[in-house]
């Protein structure tokens, strides 16, 4: 149940992985928000690169998206595919994106026009900044939840290139026009099978994320709606810089595009995104057995998980594959943390 | 002037474009104005739309000519080229939503780039009915005032639902089009009676 009430497929229940340090340039503990204190012991995964508190691990958002490889903090990211964003390894989805959608589900469901309404412009840019810096920015402290919305547009849109790229952008056009609706199906999941891995990644997931708002009467965005506002924003334009003529033209199709692709059952995109287990652990084992990842959906708890209930779950789902209940607890953390060792 | 008089009136088109924030009323209050209902089907508005709206005022007869352009972000760069020619522009904004005011600015520099100086522009807060009823004001009219004096725009606080003050606004907005280009139009018979006049000597 608890997996169908999230929108994003399976694969996303990477754990984040940490290795212990020393703190000496002051850092901000991600989950609690305070400073770590010099000298004083500090988390950090090595995956996704977020800081925190020895006891704060626990509430260290989930799932872990490991930073994209090319270093954060050249401002010049700004301007990169959608690959240039995404984790080296599947599924290869920027930790933005999943963030702003889990963030969106937990309290925007019930906002009227989420997605549609804009948000201060600043604040947007704001915290596209902080995630493209590489920076782990608290969403819920941020009051107006469409600026989380704007922000993940924003992003989409000032991709160097959309997300069906230039490249499939006219098959994609062509095969929303197919009029036999099984044919226009077939034809269209073919193509975005297509996709480069990134690609193909964050659409299944964003596709299955907009589903769900389309399935809530409460936002009053049916799939209609949403295809207008995503037309541009994922499906975008022939080339990188339309003309208005151009893009008079375009928008109807792209819109178009967009209906039919959020037309296509949540299982095929669900499918797309279902990575074998064995690629989340490539060691075979997992470093830091969690109490949260596998119970739990692909998406993860976002807010602090409350340790409590997620003991019971533990004993009365029995899904967990990997790693015993016995296991979690016989192990300390100095067994498995590499350097330098915390005391 | 006895033979000007005696021509059939002319009929005035002007072009008005309706800009604002997604979701906050153009397309319902252009429908009120236009066909008197209220749809309230939320549905977005795909680049840009188009109505046309013949008024009787006491002088003339006076088409307006309605382009209703779509909020989406995406399209905002597109919206540009549609003040282009404009003789009013319309920035409409949600009363109950704080965010949608503050871009008005941001509205109304890009109308500022692109209109020509004197084209007339309104300030239309929307959404009265559910300020009034569920007491969600956000912003306030003595702010909406303010705002639309700093521009020099016209400003009215509307309901597209209810309808109320959706006619008086346009009926306001239709005249004060005409004044300018009454004036306008002096202003060019003017220029071209200097000009035959110093015509012949010249420099």
């Amino acid at each position: 149940a608890l997996r169908k009430a999230s929108s994003a497929g399976r694969g996303l229940n990477r754990v984040h992985i940490f290795i212990s340090k020393t703190v000496i340039k002051p850092e901000t503990c991600v989950p609690c928000g305070k400073r770590v204190r010099f000298s004083k012991p500090a988390l950090k995964c090595k995956e996704c690169r977020a800081v925190c508190h020895p006891e704060c691990r626990d509430k260290l958002p989930l799932p872990c998206i490991p930073s994209c490889p090319s270093t954060p903090g050249t401002n010049k990211l700004s301007e990169g595919i959608i690959s240039d964003f995404a984790p080296s390894e599947r599924p290869m989805i920027p930790r933005l994106v999943v963030n702003c959608a889990n963030e969106i589900e937990n309290r925007g469901l019930s906002e009227v026009g989420i997605y549609r309404v804009p948000g201060s412009d600043k604040e947007q840019k704001e915290l596209k900044e902080k995630f493209l810096k590489g920076r782990h920015p608290h969403l819920s402290n941020i009051h107006d939840i469409h600026v989380v919305c704007g922000c993940l547009k924003d992003f989409l849109r000032g991709l160097k290139e959309p997300l069906v790229t230039f490249h499939l952008w006219p098959s994609f056009v062509d095969a929303a026009d197919i009029g036999d609706r099984n044919k226009c199906r077939e034809e269209l999941q073919h193509l975005v099978q297509s996709l480069p891995q990134a690609n193909m990644d964050t659409l299944a997931f964003l596709v299955q994320h907009l589903q769900m708002i389309a399935e809530t009467p409460a936002c009053k965005m049916p799939a209609g709606n949403l295809a207008k506002v995503f037309g541009p924003t994922i499906v975008g334009y022939s080339c990188p810089d339309p003309a208005p003529m151009q893009i008079m033209t375009e928008t109807r199709r792209q819109n178009q595009v967009m209906e039919r692709l959020l037309e296509i059952p949540r299982d095929f995109w669900a499918d797309l995104l279902c990575v074998d287990d064995m690629s989340l652990f490539p060691g075979g084992t997992p470093y830091t057995p969690d109490f949260h990842s596998a119970p739990r959906s692909m998406l993860g708890p976002i807010n602090t998980p409350d340790m409590t209930e997620y003991a019971n779950e533990m004993t009365r789902t029995a899904t967990t594959p990997k790693y015993s209940t016995k296991t979690f607890h016989s192990k300390k953390p100095s067994r498995f943390f590499s350097s330098p060792v915390v005391n | 002037m006895q033979g000007e008089e005696a021509l059939p009136k002319p009929q005035r088109i002007f072009k008005v474009v309706f800009v604002g924030d997604s979701g906050v009323g153009k397309s319902s209050f252009l429908h009120q104005f236009c066909n008197h209902e209220f749809r309230g089907n939320f549905a977005a508005t795909i680049g840009v739309d188009f109505q046309v709206k013949t008024l009787e005022t006491k002088t003339s007869v006076v088409t307006l000519q309605l382009w209703d352009t779509a909020g989406q972000e995406r399209y905002r760069s597109m919206t540009k080229t549609y003040f282009r020619k404009a003789d009013g522009v319309i920035v409409m904004y949600d009363i109950n939503l704080e965010a949608s005011f503050t871009n008005v600015r941001n509205w109304m520099t890009s109308v500022q780039e692109q209109v020509e100086p004197g084209t007339v522009t309104m300030l239309v807060g929307n959404k009265l009915d559910t300020a009034e009823e569920a007491g969600t004001k956000a912003v306030k009219t003595k702010n909406g005032q303010e705002l639309a004096k700093s521009y020099e725009m016209l400003f009215y606080e509307v309901s597209a639902k209810t309808g109320a003050n959706v006619d008086d606004a346009m009926e306001d907005l239709t005249r004060l089009l005409q004044e300018k280009e009454d004036k306008k139009m002096e202003e060019v018979l003017q220029l071209t009676e200097i000009t035959t006049k110093k015509g012949c000597c010249g420099r």
